[in-house]
């Protein structure tokens, strides 16, 4: 249910985020067909049959734009996590504030280092 | 118009813009496409993760390494537990699980320092930096790195990648913070730190 919920809210952000695409090298086929296979094969049936119903330049365009991070091979390996896909999407089309996440990795090192954070 | 914050954000932004033409061009390769991978923001909050990495000479001490590393896991589990802090950073749990160090994934990270080609894991340094950015865009990064020449992965007979930085970024990372402390113009009242 949780993930289905998440996938309902990722799609107006996809859809959204087509409209203002960035520049693809070109269209990867086989990253097109392991995106489309990781989440027609999820196990929730309201992702599998959200993944069904969109059509061949909605998988392009996420295609592309997870093109610049990611190869076929590292998303077929998210097999049965459509979320963490799911995920990794809406990233692309949303700038995560990397701030806070910093602070924490600087903390992180302090501590290592023997410093008081 | 108070002059001293269009200064100071004329000083940061200068700072910065500076520090990625410097990538630019210190890069071994000037194809377009990398010299526009070299001037995103990932590209800056690795090279901010190596400079920390250095100042804290974490890679020199294995000790210091395996305690940077429990830290790490500990904020993970921390942010795990925590639905409410975890998606204000807008992270969630299964990303952040591929972060947390088994223990013998730290034990692993503390025998590559001690190694004939000492260095972090690609593998961990992905899991290190999974709360700025997924593995495969930490992979790209690094990628983009080593084709500029900043950076050398070395393949190892246990199917990992151990990674050297050449101490080009963090100079130049450390260049960008002198920057911004000399160009700051001095005598402003500081304002007292907003609580949120």
């Amino acid at each position: 249910m949780k993930h289905a919920i998440r996938a309902l809210i990722a799609a107006p952000f996809l859809l959204a985020g087509a409209a203002q695409a960035m520049p693809c090298d070109g269209i990867d086929l086989s990253l097109r067909e392991a995106v489309q296979e990781v989440l027609v094969s999820a196990e929730t049936p309201r992702i599998s049959g959200w993944a069904r119903y969109l059509n061949e330049t909605f998988y392009t365009e996420v295609s592309c734009k997870l093109s610049h991070g990611m190869n076929a091979e590292d998303v077929l390996r998210l097999r049965g996590e459509p979320e963490v896909l799911l995920d990794l999407i809406m990233g692309t089309y949303m700038t995560r504030n990397q701030s806070d996440a910093l602070m924490l990795m600087l903390s992180a090192m302090k501590d290592g280092s023997g410093e008081k954070s | 118009m108070d002059q001293t914050d269009i200064c100071t954000l004329e000083s940061l932004r200068r700072a910065k813009t500076d520090f990625h033409n410097k990538l630019c061009r210190a890069s071994i390769d000037s194809d377009p496409l990398l010299l526009q991978k070299l001037r995103s923001e990932n590209v800056f909050v690795l090279s901010e993760f190596f400079f920390l990495l250095s100042a804290f000479d974490l890679i020199a001490h294995p000790n210091k390494l395996e305690a940077y590393i429990l830290s790490h896991n500990r904020q993970l589990n921390d942010l795990i537990a925590s639905d409410e802090r975890r998606k204000l950073m807008g992270l969630e749990v299964p990303r952040l699980k591929r972060g947390v160090f088994s223990m013998i994934q730290v034990h692993k990270a503390k025998a590559n320092l001690l190694s004939a080609t000492p260095g972090l894991d690609q593998a961990d340094i992905q899991r290190l930096t999974i709360m700025l950015f997924s593995p495969e865009t930490g992979r790209r990064v690094i990628e983009c790195l080593e084709a500029a020449g900043f950076l050398t992965r070395v393949a190892t007979p246990y199917y990992s990648k151990i990674v050297q930085s050449h101490g080009t970024i963090e100079k130049f990372f450390a260049e960008y913070l002198a920057q911004v402390r000399n160009d700051v113009p001095q005598g402003g009242t500081p304002k007292p730190e907003v609580q949120t």
